[in-house]
């Protein structure tokens, strides 16, 4: 939530034109998370903010979709648990470029050798892909990246949450933190890489909605 | 799922298993340990149940302790009733009155009696003729209040529309009464149409506002409309 531009009550409903109404209505229906309304003491009292770049695109989508979605099924959307439906077969996660071939051979190695990927293995190869594309981490230390995610990972989807790699005279420690806090080292301790989890969800979900507008891969689960 | 399900009736006194239940009764005093789940509880003298409680239909006539979570379809609370968890039902009816150290969450509540919620309380629709406190957010489309009784305290109003009417009475009633401050106290009311009488607020915002006798508010933004009666106190408001 650090360093992110915020915008006040006020503003919001002045530029996107809802009323107080319909924004407490979408707050009900848990369309608009709730660590979203950032409460903070102002000189004209208490106020209400939110971050701006988050909340203006989620405003604009459910206005966008209001009309043909009942608020239930709105809801089901956002809500950070659809993306448990989510299951890519590896050929798509390959074309859809969400990771490398080389990431991928590797996965398979230490993880279950399985042609399907759920969402929870999609969030720890996207988050894998970097650590090992950009050197930060090396291969045989990929299995405790993926044992604290497996075990973690589904725990903080609707959080805000931080994978860091920290180093100490050539041990490494993966860990997990629910929040974006911060974290103090001693002074022999190097952080090497840090992920917002967040992030990679996001780039996941972007992803996967833009290549499949259809919600194929939620309705096959159904089935 | 072809197994039938029992029923439980504790008459008298007793202590009973939690599980799964078809209509559980429990007429005189007793404790259910552990969770529940069943079509439908009503308890008509004492009733303590220590875990989660799943329910198409929750009657409680006598008194009624809830030490974790309420899921119910319809919750009426005749007697009284505390809920130590969340508390969440299509309808809740309270006739008698209700505590609850959480949340409630519903579609319809009504309230007669009184109802104290410490967390926020969310439904579609308030229709409140008692007592209504609440200690963070009361947000709902529709919220009428009656006021009568003692005086209602809510932290935070978040709504479409709001009412707050003083009950009609005789002239000799209405100073009788008055010293029990028979009024809402409010932070701050957010809303579309919202109208007070013999409210306290420190801030309101809405699009139409109109302010009734009896109020006394801090700070007034209104978006449309505003209107104040004349015995009401406004020290200042602004249209945005």
């Amino acid at each position: 939530m650090r360093d992110e531009e915020l915008i006040t009550k006020k503003e919001l409903l002045e530029r996107t034109g809802i009323s107080y109404g319909q924004l407490y209505r979408w707050k009900r229906k848990q369309l608009i998370p709730e660590s979203w309304f950032i409460r903070k003491a102002t000189f004209t009292g208490q106020e209400t903010f939110f971050p701006k770049e988050k909340i203006l695109k989620r405003v604009q989508a459910i206005s966008e979709m209001k009309d043909n979605l009942s608020l239930d099924e709105l809801a089901e959307k956002f809500s950070p648990r659809a993306v448990t439906k989510i299951v890519l077969t590896e050929q798509e996660l390959l074309d859809q470029n969400i990771v490398s071939e080389a990431t991928l051979i590797i996965f398979k190695e230490l993880a279950a050798k399985v042609n399907e990927f759920r969402f929870d293995d999609l969030l720890t190869l996207s988050i894998l892909d970097q650590m090992l594309k950009s050197g930060q981490m090396n291969r045989f230390e990929a299995q405790d990246l993926l044992d604290v995610l497996k075990k973690n990972s589904s725990k903080i989807y609707d959080k805000n949450g931080c994978l860091y790699f920290v180093r100490k005279m050539g041990v490494s420690i993966v860990f997990i933190t629910e929040e974006d806090v911060a974290v103090y080292l001693d002074e022999h301790a190097k952080l090497i890489g840090k992920q917002r989890i967040s992030a990679h969800m996001e780039r996941l979900k972007a992803v996967i909605e833009r290549t499949d507008p259809s919600d194929k891969n939620r309705e096959d689960l159904r089935k | 799922m072809t197994e039938e399900k029992r029923s439980l009736t504790i008459s008298g006194s007793g202590r009973a298993p939690g599980g799964c239940y078809e209509d559980v009764k429990i007429s005189g005093s007793g404790k259910i340990i552990g969770d529940i789940m069943c079509g439908s509880i009503s308890i008509n003298g004492s009733g303590r149940i220590s875990g989660d409680v799943k329910g198409s239909t929750i009657a409680v006539s006598g008194s009624a302790v809830f030490e974790k979570r309420v899921i119910a379809e319809s919750i009426n609370v005749n007697g009284t009733c505390r809920a130590e968890g969340n508390v969440s039902g299509e309808r809740i009816q309270v006739n008698g009155r209700m505590h609850t150290a959480a949340s409630i969450r519903g579609e319809s509540v009504r309230v007669s009696g009184t109802l104290k919620v410490e967390g926020d309380l969310e439904s579609e629709e308030i229709v409140a003729e008692g007592p209504l406190n609440v200690g963070g957010l009361c947000s709902a489309e529709h919220i009428d209040m009656t006021l009568a009784g003692f005086a209602s305290r809510i932290g935070e109003i978040g709504c479409g529309t709001l009412t707050v009417h003083r009950r009609l009475s005789s002239e000799l009633f209405g100073k009788l009464f008055k010293v029990f401050g028979k009024k809402l106290i409010v932070d701050t009311i957010e809303g579309d149409d919202l109208y007070l009488e013999d409210t306290e607020a420190k801030v309101i915002r809405g699009n139409r506002v109109r302010i009734g006798p009896g109020c006394s508010i801090g700070r007034v933004a209104y978006k449309n409309e505003y209107a104040k009666d004349e015995k009401a106190e406004v020290q200042s408001a602004v249209k945005e």
